[in-house]
C-alpha cells in the first residue's frame, strides 16, 4: 500500500473493494474516537466495549453499500455510533445516574498520592453524572469537542447543523455542567 | 435583572469558550472580563477536567483484535466476501450482477406495468366510442330524417263483447288497407327510379317528341 493511501478516503474506498490492509488500517483510525464518543455516552465499560463492537460490523456490512457524498469517513462512522447508542437507550430502562461513572477512570495516576487520586476520581465520576443530565445534543456536542478534539465546524458538518447552533449548544450545556459541577472544579 | 444577568453569564460562557478555542489561557481570559473572573475559570476548568477525562480513555488494544477477527468470521465464505466487496465484476456475470438486474427490473417495473394498464384501458376507451363499423337501427334514420320505428299489430283484448269484436275486425281490415297502400306506394317509387335510371344518358330525337 502506498504512502497516500492512507487517506480515510481513499481507505474506505479500498476497503470497499475489498482490501484487508486498508481495512484494518481503518478501524485503527477510527477506533479510539469512536470507543472514547461511545465511553462518555454509555454507564460502563463493558457496554462500551460491546458497542464499539457493533459499530465497527455494522460499518463493516454496509461498506458495499457506502457512498461518498462529499463526508469524510469518519463522518459514517460517528453516524453509526450515534445511532447505535440510541437504540441502546431506547432498549434500556430510565437512566439511574448514581449507577453512572463506574470504572470511569481507567488510568491511574501514578504520579500523584492516593488523596489526589480520589479526589481526581470524584471530580471524574461528578463530571461523568453531569454530563448525563444535558440533553443529547449537548452531550453529543461536548463529547465531540472536548473528547474527541473537534473543532465546531467539524461537528457542525457531522451533526448537519449551522456552526451557530453548536456553540449555543456547547454555552448552555457549560451553564448546566457549571451550575452542577460548582463545588468539585 | 435576574434575566439580563443569565444572558451576561451565557455571553461569558460563549466569549470563554471561543477564546479557549483560540488558544487563549483562563488567566488571559479573566483579564478580559475582570468583574466575571469565577465564570471564566469555572469554564475553563470544566474545558480542562473534559480534555483530561477523554485522555484517560484508552480503548483496549485486544477490543480492535476481538472487533477485526469478528468480522473476519462475519464473512466464512471467501467467494461470499467477494461479491460483498466487488462492485463490478466483468466479462462473467455474477451474484452481484444479477442482484442489481434483478433490482432494476423490480424498479423498472413499478412504472411500466401501471403505464401499460393506463395505455390498454385508453385503446378499448377508444375503440368502443368508435364502435365496429356497422350502424346500429336505432342510429338509422328515415327518408324524411325521423327515427324509423317499429310498429306491430297489437291483437285486441278478447273480451267476449260482439262490439269489440266487430271493432277489431273494422281495425284489422283498416290496417291491412293501411299496408296495401304502404305497398303500393313503394312499388310506384322503385318503377320510377327504374325509369329515371333507364333515361340515364339516353338522347331523344328531338322529331320524336
Amino acid at each position: 500500500m502506498k504512502e497516500h493511501e492512507n487517506d480515510p478516503k481513499i481507505l474506505m474506498r479500498l476497503s470497499q473493494e475489498g482490501d484487508a490492509e486498508a481495512f484494518g488500517k481503518l478501524y485503527e483510525l477510527y477506533f479510539s474516537p469512536i470507543f472514547r464518543y461511545i465511553r462518555f455516552r454509555v454507564k460502563n465499560k463493558e457496554e462500551a466495549d460491546d458497542l464499539t463492537q457493533t459499530v465497527f460490523l455494522k460499518v463493516f456490512r454496509s461498506l458495499p453499500r457506502f457512498q461518498d457524498q462529499n463526508k469524510p469517513p469518519h463522518a459514517y462512522f460517528f453516524a453509526v455510533a450515534k445511532n447505535t447508542v440510541i437504540d441502546y437507550w431506547r432498549s434500556k430502562k430510565p437512566v439511574h445516574l448514581k449507577d453512572a461513572g463506574d470504572t470511569f477512570l481507567e488510568i491511574p495516576d501514578s504520579g500523584s498520592s492516593p488523596i489526589e487520586q480520589a479526589e481526581k476520581k470524584e471530580a471524574g465520576e461528578a463530571l461523568r453524572r453531569a454530563l448525563m443530565t444535558l440533553t443529547e445534543e449537548q452531550q453529543e456536542v461536548v463529547i465531540l469537542k472536548f473528547i474527541n478534539g473537534m473543532d465546531n465546524k467539524e461537528i457542525a458538518a457531522l451533526l448537519g447543523k449551522k456552526e451557530e447552533a453548536i456553540r449555543q449548544l456547547q454555552c448552555r450545556a457549560f451553564k448546566t455542567l457549571r451550575s452542577i459541577l460548582k463545588n468539585v472544579v | 435583572m435576574n434575566k439580563e444577568n443569565e444572558q451576561n453569564i451565557e455571553e461569558i460562557i460563549e466569549k470563554t469558550l471561543a477564546y479557549l478555542d483560540g488558544g487563549k489561557s483562563p488567566a488571559e481570559i479573566s483579564r478580559a472580563f475582570p468583574e466575571h473572573q469565577k465564570t471564566v475559570e469555572d469554564i475553563a476548568a470544566i474545558a480542562k477536567l473534559l480534555q483530561k477525562e477523554g485522555e484517560a480513555v484508552i480503548p483496549p488494544r485486544e477490543l480492535l483484535i476481538r472487533i477485526i477477527e469478528h468480522a473476519k468470521s462475519a464473512v466464512t465464505n471467501q467467494a461470499d466476501s467477494r461479491y460483498l466487496f466487488k462492485k463490478e465484476v466483468k466479462g462473467r456475470p455474477s451474484l452481484h450482477n444479477i442482484t442489481k438486474i434483478y433490482e432494476s427490473m423490480a424498479s423498472k417495473w413499478k412504472i411500466i406495468v401501471p403505464a401499460g394498464i393506463v395505455v390498454v384501458v385508453v385503446l378499448l376507451v377508444v375503440f368502443a366510442r368508435s364502435g365496429t363499423g356497422v350502424p346500429r337501427y336505432a342510429d338509422m334514420k328515415d327518408n324524411n330524417g325521423g327515427a324509423m320505428s317499429v310498429t306491430e299489430a297489437v291483437p285486441p283484448v278478447a273480451t267476449g263483447d260482439i262490439d269489440d269484436v266487430i271493432a277489431g275486425l273494422l281495425d284489422d281490415s283498416a290496417n291491412e288497407a293501411l299496408a296495401f297502400n304502404e305497398e303500393r306506394t313503394d312499388i310506384n317509387l322503385i318503377e320510377e327510379s327504374d325509369q329515371v335510371a333507364n333515361d340515364f344518358g339516353q338522347s331523344y330525337d328531338e322529331k320524336d317528341i
